[in-house]
């Protein structure tokens, strides 16, 4: 049987193969496979390089724009921060130079703390923490040698990452069906995580698991996640939903499509993923190693081939199953029988045909929270809009905001909001319109109210009904440069601006509102009527333009001062195209989830994420219309204005040349093209 | 039935369709300490936790 062949784009590198804790569950120590034992304890900057060597030259040999690497042990922390920095450096470097490079890490999180936080963030390692639900639960596996409990010091990594929202992935459990699903889910919801997923037990049909229904337990699971509003996404029900739609599943437990990862040891030894030591000693060898072995002769492995062979390499009974492209016969490991080898149903046949099955008869959930009058995404997707477009877009943006103020009610209480809005309703929404209250009830909800020093409790609720909670007022009509909240674009803000400087704003301004009218008149009323405040920020030190919008806040913008009115016009314009657009994607999906591929688009040398890709075409179209105009008055600008034009075009070819739009971006760039195919 | 759910004539015909309040509506009318848990999860998911860019950030010598 051959099969067809596919390059590796995710890689599990143990940098440890020793742990901390010594779980009775963990595959690595407690199964068949007992490898370790003789490997180095940590591996070396010299393998580190060798393996960096290797993953670079397969990206650049097969062109693939962006490769993963997980840190892996043992346990990895056990590195120590020294050796851990100098190794992710030698990854960053090395891949880095052949392709985008996903960092991640999966932790006991036992040693985890500011010092590693800090490394980790240097090196933009995003970190998940295994966890097997409350102390009781935990308790049963996670143990220290001697059999203490992990339970607290893990629960203070957790912290640390929440902390640091920003490498902060998610939590990992492992089923026991002597543990309550729903005691479980409400453990590990309350620790916030990004993302939960959920590992069965390693078993074979040599070993089975504990008996009992795995099928049960997760739809308990699933009815309470689901009640709750699925606050995060859960990683196996999203991919038994997103293979269902014919989609990726984005793991190797389920799905006909789950094999390209591979594992390189402490020693340099190439290896098949981890679940594999549950089946037998040495049951994950390839017998090659980084030093003398490529990734493309780890491809070429029997073992490897036939991972990634689709459903012609399943058994008979999956092959004619209904469900066979959401299940995949589950984990390769899970289908092991020693005289039959793998061509066997998983263990779980019969749990995972279950919950896809329930899960299929369920209607689809949807992630969109609400929508648009039709005739107001059709003027928005135009590229334009008008007042009563964006008043509608504004009037979502402080439902939004009420939804977020509401869930910060419900989490720490507030009682003095509940009273304000009481009170007198419209001043409440008034206050919750104002453009940084999104940023500051993101701040509130991701770090929590003791979290910072902003935002703290009451302090934080004064911000909000203050408005000031004794900040400076702003310097101007439409200037914020004081609020504490207004550092959400990703460049530095400017400090609070001086008489000369806010007059030099004020006056420039006053310039560029003119020119917008004369330049882009059919911009003018959606952006006097959506543009509340313009935040400066600190100018590029090489002089460039610097600008930006920010999701977290509708209806400001953040620009670096220019004395050019005429600059500053064409910069409000392409802003407040990212706020509209932004504003939409709030409510509707525009891109399909789990949509991974990169599009080449002429304003920037780097193939962008889809929704990137939009945001900036979306932008383009109102910059090529502005120069447009001004062509019209001026023929020596008409190439400037070809140039916009034909990025947008190409850029629009770009989005429309894939599956990776919904139906309703589908229809969003289509009438992005109808406007510019009428340019001449 | 789902609370707050509404029916609406659809296409001109007798058929009845179900449009079931969204996160979003139920924000927009209902007091924010009698909203309900999972039409703010909703939200919080999808605004605070979302994986894609929140920042549009442009820099340009152009």
């Amino acid at each position: 049987m051959t099969f067809p062949w596919r390059p590796l784009r995710h890689y599990v590198l143990k940098v440890a193969s020793r742990c901390d804790l010594a779980c009775d569950h963990c595959y690595v120590y407690e199964h068949a496979d007992q490898s370790w034992r003789g490997r180095p304890p940590f591996m070396s900057l010299a393998t580190a390089r060798a393996a960096a060597g290797r993953i670079a030259e397969h990206a650049a040999a097969h062109r693939l724009p962006r490769v993963s690497v997980i840190l892996h042990g043992g346990e990895p922390l056990l590195l120590g921060p020294d050796r851990l920095r100098s190794l992710l450096a030698e990854l960053r470097t090395t891949v880095g130079a052949a392709c985008e490079l996903d960092l991640g890490m999966q932790t006991n999180g036992v040693r985890l703390d500011d010092t590693y936080a800090s490394i980790l963030r240097a090196a933009r390692v995003r970190v998940g923490i295994s966890l097997d639900g409350a102390r009781p639960h935990n308790d049963l596996h996670r143990v220290f040698r001697r059999g203490a409990s992990s339970y607290d010091a893990t629960v203070r990594g957790i912290a640390v990452l929440r902390r640091h929202r920003d490498i902060y992935a998610g939590l990992l459990c492992t089923v026991d069906l002597a543990n309550d699903p729903v005691e479980v889910y409400d453990a590990l919801a309350g620790q916030q995580p990004p993302r939960i997923d959920f590992l069965l037990p390693h078993a074979t049909w040599e070993h089975p698991p504990p008996p009992g229904s795995y099928a049960a337990w997760l739809l308990a699971v699933h009815e309470r996640w689901a009640a709750a509003g699925r606050p995060m996404p859960i990683r196996l029900f999203d991919s038994v939903r997103a293979l269902g739609r014919g989609g990726p599943g984005g793991t190797e437990a389920v799905g006909i499509d789950a094999g390209d990862v591979v594992v390189i040891e402490t020693d340099g030894a190439w290896e098949e993923p981890d679940s594999m030591k549950t089946t037998w000693d040495g049951a994950a060898a390839t017998g090659l190693t980084v030093f003398d072995h490529s990734a493309d002769e780890v491809t070429r492995q029997p073992a490897m081939a036939r991972r990634r062979g689709g459903i012609e390499a399943l058994a008979a009974t999956c092959r004619a199953c209904a469900v066979v492209r959401q299940c995949g016969g589950g984990l390769v490991a899970h289908r092991y029988r020693p005289g039959a080898g793998f061509d066997n149903p998983s263990v779980y046949c019969a749990d995972l045909k279950e919950l896809i099955m329930t899960l299929n008869a369920q209607p689809a959930p949807s992630a969109e929270i609400g929508s648009l009058p039709a005739e107001v995404f059709e003027r928005i997707a135009s590229g334009f809009g008008d007042a009563a477009a964006v008043e509608e877009l504004a009037s979502a943006q402080l439902a939004i905001n009420r939804a977020l103020v509401a869930e910060i009610v419900a989490r720490f209480g507030a009682p003095e909001l509940v009273e304000r809005e009481r009170a007198d309703p419209a001043a409440f929404d008034r206050m919750l319109a104002r453009p940084y209250v999104r940023a500051w009830a993101v701040r509130c909800l991701t770090d929590g109210p003791a979290g910072r020093p902003e935002p703290s409790g009451k302090r934080a609720v004064r911000w909000l009904t203050d408005g000031s909670a004794g900040r400076p007022e702003p310097s101007g009509k439409f200037l914020d440069d004081t609020d504490p909240f207004r550092d959400v674009y990703g460049f530095p803000v400017a400090g609070a601006l001086s008489d000369e400087e806010a007059a030099a704003w004020a006056a420039v301004l006053d310039d560029a509102w003119q020119v917008v009218a004369t330049d882009a008149p059919e911009h003018l009323q959606a952006l006097r009527t959506g543009v509340k405040a313009i935040t400066p920020l600190q100018p590029a030190p090489d002089g460039t333009q610097r600008s930006a919008t920010s999701r977290d806040a509708f209806g400001a913008l953040g620009i670096a001062y220019t004395p050019d009115p005429h600059e500053l016009a064409v910069l409000l314009v392409h802003e407040f195209q990212h706020t509209k657009l932004g504003a939409v994607l709030d409510l509707i999906d525009l891109v399909e989830e789990g949509a991974g591929e990169r599009l080449r688009v002429g304003w920037r040398p780097d193939p962008r994420p889809v929704e990137a890709a939009l945001q900036g075409t979306y932008a383009h179209l109102g910059i090529a219309g502005i120069w447009r105009r001004r062509s019209e008055r001026d023929p020596a600008l008409r190439p400037r204005y070809g140039m916009y034009r034909d990025w947008t075009a190409a850029a629009l070819d770009a989005l429309r040349g894939g599956d990776w739009l919904t139906p309703a971006g589908e229809r969003f760039v289509a009438r992005m093209a109808e406007t510019v195919g009428g340019w001449s | 039935m789902l609370a707050g759910v509404e029916k609406t004539l659809a296409n001109g015909e007798n058929a009845l369709a179900e449009v079931a309040q969204t996160p979003l509506d139920e924000a927009r009318t209902t007091p924010i300490d009698r909203i309900g848990r999972a039409a703010a999860a909703r939200v919080v998911r999808r605004v605070v936790r979302r994986d894609r860019d929140r920042v549009t950030p442009f820099s340009s010598g152009i």
